[in-house]
């Protein structure tokens, strides 16, 4: 057999092998994560003026979370949401406009789009309701939308 | 010249007949890195795999696919300026798009774009080089661009079916390093190989490449956007 023929077989074994175990992993941890049912804390969520609205904007440490974005209210690249402290990414549209997580910590911490274009910030409380004095550090200046929403030049039409 | 030829010449005596072979050795060397640094760290990291595995998985074929192409120039040494120019350009471009898209992705665009700009630029010099001064700006102004756009992409496709992207992308990338690996074979088809080497420079590049990547994507710096 030729020895390009045998190292390439080699490799797609090689790959098919590694990109299972990466796969099977990914797919299995995804799985564990998602938060428990039941006792849930809904935030209804919207941007106004170019900012994230919150209601409320205050939850408990160790509750599961449930924010609802209102997406008719929320143009562009407001849509496509990150909250780093707690690890959330997701694009929200008319099907899926839910973020779930549950907060492990407590503070006053950020929201913002991917783009860091619209900004937010939420606070969340010690499990006995008092508040913590962690505050996170606010994100930088995004690039070039402005507060005003919508006709901002960062592809919000692409991730509608 | 045809593709067969080129084809052919895969198992032939030439530097070509040695792709497949760095390849493979490329991807055991990093795979195996990979597996001694999870068993030893990775594995005690939350959502190791989620957040990081797939990334590293396509860095590391993605550096399993330049370098091949590298050991192919670095054995003729000499090009004419357009050629060399031509293989700066692409070698600086894709490996500065591919490492930036990779870190931009899990670090955020300012870390993603100096990693891809690093890489770029010196894998488009180191091989821009072999045509003189030319090559070496149109490797180091791929690599630069590169190096941006790449994190660029990563950072503006987060929520919107980045990992789909990344496969589309790699794909892409993909194909251009195979034809410029056949435009290399078409340039050289009448030379003498100039360079000799044996796959220890493969493995100590992807060691490194590797090495350096799952460090920076792991416990290197970020964006505050990436938490």
């Amino acid at each position: 057999m030729k020895k390009s023929t045998v190292f390439g077989a080699l490799s797609i074994l090689v790959i098919f092998i590694v990109g299972y175990f990466v796969f099977s992993q990914s797919v299995s941890a995804i799985e564990q994560k998602l938060p428990a049912q039941g006792n849930v804390q809904i935030i209804k969520m919207y941007v106004e003026g170019g900012k994230y609205v919150l209601t409320p904007s205050t939850v408990t440490k160790g509750v599961p979370v449930r924010i609802e974005g209102d997406v008719s209210k929320m143009p562009g690249c407001s849509k496509s949401v990150v909250i780093p402290s707690f690890n959330v990414r997701k694009n929200l549209n008319s099907n899926d406009n839910t973020i779930e997580f549950t907060p492990d910590k407590a503070g006053t911490f950020n929201i913002a789009c991917s783009m860091n274009m619209y900004k937010g910030t939420f606070t969340v409380l010690e499990n006995d309701g008092s508040k913590s004095a962690y505050a996170e550090q606010p994100l930088a200046a995004g690039a070039s939308c402005g507060g005003s929403g919508g006709g901002c030049g960062c592809g919000g039409a692409a991730l509608l | 010249m045809a593709v067969k030829e080129f084809i052919k010449e895969l198992n032939g005596k030439r530097v070509e007949g040695e792709i497949v072979k760095t390849i493979f050795i490329s991807l055991i060397t990093s795979f195996v890195l990979l597996a001694v640094m999870y068993y030893l760290r990775f594995r005690f990291i939350e959502n190791f795999m989620p957040k990081y595995g797939f990334y590293l998985f396509f860095a590391v074929l993605s550096y399993a696919l330049i370098l091949p192409t590298v050991r192919q120039v670095q054995a003729y040494k000499f090009f004419s300026c357009m050629s060399g120019m031509m293989i700066g350009m692409t070698i600086g471009m894709i490996a500065g798009f591919l490492a930036g898209f990779y870190i931009g992705a899990t670090n955020g665009m300012f870390w993603g774009s100096v990693f891809g700009i690093v890489i770029g630029m010196a894998l488009g010099i180191w091989n821009g080089l072999t045509c003189g001064v030319m090559g070496f700006m149109e490797g180091a102004m791929a690599g630069f661009m590169g190096g941006l756009m790449g994190a660029m992409t990563a950072v503006m496709m987060l929520n919107d079916n980045l990992k789909y992207a990344s496969i589309i992308i790699f794909g892409v990338c993909g194909v251009i390093l195979v034809g410029l690996s056949y435009m290399i074979y078409g340039e050289t088809k009448e030379k003498d190989r100039e360079h000799f080497a044996d796959h220890f420079s493969t493995i100590v590049v992807s060691f490194i490449l590797t090495a350096v990547t799952a460090w920076l994507m792991v416990f290197g710096p970020r964006s505050l956007l990436f938490g």
